[in-house]
């Protein structure tokens, strides 16, 4: 046996490398190109704000004029207050504005408000009749106007730059995977048969590129070897009655290695990097409207028979959820009927008639039964994809799929969140459905091209789950446990806190849909920096309890921050803290949950092993159907912010009795020992 | 190979440009006008009181700027009542498409008022609008308030109405009472100050009256004015309100400036009041958009054949509003900025 023509490890360090530096160059480009824009920004900024007060105070100005030239005396101008106060509600640069006599006394002001010493007074326009000057106007910019714009502007561009940067890497990951790892990975396999003497299969895909001559060098010397083995064949036939069985043997040995064979070898299947792409524009489609679906459910409230309004606006995202987790298991029998591919492709119709007819919703009934296609489109894709990893990346590969269908849904997450947050602020909610569309369009096209379908499902004879399965979870004591105070706690948190009650919270404090994604957003950035590296480093401790239980107890402080910090300058920020900190708490216990998860469905044991940890997945979902409702009932009685709260010491309570318990089960455990 | 990867770069490009543009583009549809259709001509006869003036000119421009073909026959009485029946006897003759008639009292002397059936006298077989008419129910010209129940008869309604009038003599100042004078006499006068205090109490406003004596054969004699008005000063009202009536209007000089002499600001929903007399406030339907309206009804049974029985009556939004600064100034009631943005000042 000899070695690999070429190392797989050593690609991954070229194909990684390309990418590192890729990544470099264009942060330094986009970085710069952010600095100088915001320098010039600066620059055109303050003297533009001044000029505008001028313009506000001489649009005022006209108008007392036009009071003074009917007759009416300067110091019985009445209204004075409500009126500018209305013409500086489309102005928040300036702070106040006054009228003042000829003595320079005050004799109007916009408001009560008093303004601090390092703002700057403009004070050019006169009022007056007929070119006698009865007073002035004075106006007061606000001094931290500028760097507050600047601030927004700053936070906007480095959210597109870090999403410019996810989607190059996306697209470049792909382009490696499709260009450069996956050919030479192919053509290293049937070299390496080579080496042990097989020449059977060809090189798919002769590209004009230098693998691709490569390639077709390799296919030449293949084809030249069958021939000439044919060849011997067709001689060796003539010879075959008078031939001795030693060459007849030697004959049967040679055709193993070197006769062709149409079936494609296993090596050079599908790859999982066929699904990236597809899938990522898929959930980016499903992500856009992350940052304020709960909001348009609000906005578009009304009367629903026999609903109360708090799980009328909270439908929209619970029935939703309710409906993946009951479908995605049903969807699993489906991928072994029709494939994958096709499988996938009816899961988009869906997902793009759900999401273009969410686009056209013009009340919440409508907008319930859109969410509820897009449901079934959400399940039926998501299975879809899972089964084509699973069986492109085999048994060995298996942690390796999995790894990119998560790192495409977190990506997806923080792109689709803060791009949608910022489309719905200048489009609106209806357009950016319908943008979603597009790209859900753009997914099936994508998969067209890319995703060749062959074969039956992988999981075609998988186990199926029944409704016994949920009665082993649920008899199970330390099943239970998992459940009732680590999983549901985790996903309820999810759904309530983060996915409605944020932008809930953001919104009723005044913030825009932007502001509300990147916030959002913070949360998918912390689950990409330290998903992997937590678990690995729990991997590596080996104890997971205290991971998981540790997560949960960070999660229910984190959550308690907003309560706590209500009201205070730069909310926002605080409540990008607080979420970080739920994305790190989360990095702790999601992968140490799912650990625990597989050494408990060990102790079932049997051949129900994998149908009882299929029926936990359902059973924890209950969590984030539970999210949303619990949340707008909360707020109903106590407000977003101490709705966060209460969900937080929820958490924390159920953090800390985990915590207890294993602690308790850990000491009884090694007294039973002694 | 090759080409798939292709393709799908470009895709995405497409995508990411596509975002990109509608980033940056703001919609903006145009609107199309109207075109112009090669219809038939319609004629259209429009009987006027002194000739065709705003009101007037406002209804025909309306209907050539909606693209209809039509010929107008213009005919005014010259102020002269009497010359109706000519008029009348015109239109049965001509046959025109519509006829348009001008105020209340052409309108019930060419179509006659609610419930005439056939008749000599009166137009009842062609299509008519009435323009300009305050108040066709009051006047007995229509059945119902939203539309006439006539079968041939159509018109608009520009009446203020009584919430707009209150908002904004509230937005002008501070109304807790509204003074109203009027004769027991007349019907319509009692039924409008009943309407009136109805409204005031939704806004939370008490409505003080006073009669004008009635003279010696029934209706008041314009001496009568002046004692009602200093009656009614003594009750410090924040403000007077004028109501229909024929008698005010008549001596409307004497009736407004009775007003200022008591010190009293006056707010009229007509025209008339603040333009010949010394009203201080006026909020009122502008001649032109008098006209449109009416031409909004017109175009309906012209274009599309609409029966006018059952043509629902619009009424007008948009309204102007007027301040007397003479009188404002006087009085030392001075508008407050928001209104002043909004109002027409008269000199």
């Amino acid at each position: 046996m000899g070695q690999k023509v070429i190392e797989e490890r050593g690609l991954k360090r070229l194909s990684y490398g390309l990418i590192v530096l890729t990544l470099a160059l264009l942060t330094a480009a986009l970085s710069g190109v952010a600095y100088l824009s915001l320098q010039s920004f600066e620059r055109v900024l303050q003297p533009r704000l001044e000029a505008k007060a001028g313009v506000v105070a001489s649009v005022i100005g006209s108008e007392i004029d036009r009071a003074l030239a009917a007759g009416i005396p300067l110091e019985e101008l009445r209204g004075f207050q409500p009126f500018a106060a209305a013409i500086l509600e489309d102005h928040p640069e300036i702070l106040k504005i006054e009228l003042r006599d000829s003595s320079g006394q005050t004799l109007f002001a916009s408001s009560e408000q008093s303004v601090p010493a390092e703002a700057s007074w403009n004070e050019t326009v006169a009022v007056g009749t007929a070119g006698a000057e009865a007073g002035r106007l004075a106006v007061a910019v606000a001094p931290g106007y500028v760097t507050d714009r600047l601030r927004e502007i700053q936070a906007e561009i480095l959210v597109i730059l870090l999403v410019a940067l996810f989607l190059t890497f996306e697209v470049l990951l792909v382009v490696v995977a499709m260009f450069v790892t996956e050919p030479v990975r192919r053509l290293s396999h049937l070299m390496a048969d080579g080496e042990r003497g097989f020449f059977r299969h060809l090189v798919p895909g002769e590209t004009r590129d230098e693998i691709g001559r490569f390639a077709a060098a390799f296919n030449r010397v293949v084809r030249r070897e069958q021939e000439r083995f044919a060849a011997l064949e067709e001689a060796f036939s003539r010879l075959r009655p008078t031939a001795p069985p030693e060459l007849s043997a030697l004959m049967q040995d040679l055709g193993e290695r070197l006769r062709p064979e149409a079936r494609p070898a296993a090596a050079t299947e599908g790859s999982i990097a066929d699904v990236r792409m597809p899938l990522f524009l898929f959930f980016f489609a499903t992500e856009l409207s992350r940052s304020f679906l709960p909001i348009f459910a609000r906005d578009l409230y009304e009367p629903l028979p026999g609903l109360s309004y708090e799980l009328t606006i909270a439908l929209p995202i619970a029935l939703y959820l309710f409906l993946v987790a009951i479908l995605t298991p049903m969807a699993g029998a489906l991928a072994g009927r029709f494939g994958s591919r096709l499988l996938f492709l009816l899961g988009l119709v869906p997902t793009g008639v759900g999401l273009l007819m969410t686009a056209l919703a013009n009340d919440i009934a409508m907008l319930i039964l859109w969410r509820a296609v897009n449901a079934v489109g959400f399940a039926l894709t998501t299975i879809a994809a899972l089964d084509y990893i699973a069986r492109a990346a085999g048994r060995s590969r298996r942690a390796e799929g999995m790894a990119i269908y998560t790192a495409a849904f977190v990506t997806a997450g923080l792109c689709g969140t803060s791009i949608g947050g910022i489309l719905a602020d200048r489009l609106g909610y209806h357009a950016t459905f319908l943008v979603a569309a597009a790209v859900t369009l753009l997914s099936a096209f994508m998969l067209v091209i890319n995703l060749r379908d062959r074969g039956t499902s992988a999981m075609g004879g998988g186990v199926r789950l029944r409704l016994a399965d949920f009665g082993t979870v649920l008899a199970n004591p330390r099943f239970q446990l998992l459940i009732l105070i680590a999983a549901i706690p985790t996903q309820l948190l999810t759904t309530g806190y983060l996915f409605y009650a944020t932008p809930m919270l953001l919104d009723s404090v005044g913030y825009s849909t932007s502001v509300i994604g990147q916030t959002m957003m913070v949360y998918f950035v912390v689950m990409i920096l330290m998903g992997v590296p937590m678990a690995r480093l729990a991997d590596r401790v080996g104890r997971y309890r205290l991971f998981a239980g540790a997560g949960l107890l960070l999660a229910g402080l984190a959550a308690m921050l907003p309560s706590s910090l209500e009201g205070s300058a730069h909310f926002a920020l605080w409540v990008a803290l607080s979420m970080g900190l739920v994305g790190v708490a989360h990095a702790l216990c999601i992968p140490s949950q799912g650990a625990i998860l597989l050494q408990e469905a060990d102790r079932v044991g049997g051949d129900r092993r994998t149908a009882a940890i299929s029926a936990y997945r359902v059973l924890e979902r209950i969590g984030s159907v539970l999210g949303p409702i619990l949340a707008a009932s909360l707020a109903a009685l106590y407000g977003y912010a101490w709705t966060i709260g209460l969900l937080g010491l929820y958490v924390l309570a159920c953090g800390l009795l985990f915590t207890a318990i294993s602690l308790l089960r850990a000491r009884g455990g090694a007294s039973a020992v002694n | 190979m090759q080409r798939r990867i292709t393709t799908g770069w470009v895709a995405v490009s497409l995508l990411l440009g596509v975002l990109l543009g509608i980033l940056i583009t703001a919609p903006a549809t145009p609107l199309h006008a109207q075109q112009p259709e090669a219809a038939e001509r319609h004629h259209v006869y429009i009987a006027t009181f002194r000739g065709c003036e705003e009101v007037c000119e406002a209804f025909k421009s309306y209907l050539l700027d909606r693209g209809l073909a039509v010929d107008f026959i213009e005919r005014s009485i010259e102020r002269d009542t009497a010359r109706i029946p000519e008029l009348v006897a015109e239109v049965k003759e001509l046959q025109p498409d519509l006829l348009v008639t001008w105020g209340t009292a052409i309108s019930l002397g060419m179509v006659g008022p609610a419930g005439t059936a056939d008749s000599e006298a009166y137009v009842t077989d062609i299509p008519a609008v009435y323009l300009y008419v305050a108040d066709p129910l009051g006047a007995g010209l229509v059945n119902r308030p939203d539309m006439s129940e006539r079968p041939n008869l159509a018109g608009a309604n520009i009446q203020v109405p009584l919430e707009a009038q209150l908002r904004v003599m509230q937005s002008y100042q501070e109304v807790d009472r509204i003074g109203v004078v009027y004769g027991a006499d007349e019907l319509n006068s009692v039924a409008a100050v009943t309407a009136l205090r109805v409204a005031a109490s939704r806004f939370g406003i008490e409505v003080i009256e006073q009669q004008l004596d009635p003279g010696p054969e029934g209706p008041p004699l314009p001496e009568s004015i002046a004692p009602a008005m200093q009656a009614i000063a003594e009750k410090d009202p924040d403000i007077l309100v004028t109501v229909s009536s024929s008698f005010l209007i008549q001596n409307v000089e004497a009736y407004t400036a009775a007003a200022v002499e008591a010190g009293l600001p006056l707010f009229t929903s007509a025209e008339l009041p603040i333009r010949q007399g010394d009203a201080m406030l006026a909020l009122f339907a502008s001649l032109s958009s008098i006209g449109q309206v009416a031409g909004y009804q017109a175009e309906q049974i012209l274009r599309e054949g609409a029966d006018p029985a059952t043509l629902p009556t619009p009424s007008l939004r948009r309204f102007t509003l007027l301040i007397n600064m003479p009188v404002a100034l006087a009085l030392e009631r001075y508008p407050p900025m928001l209104v002043l943005q909004i109002a027409e000042l008269m000199d």
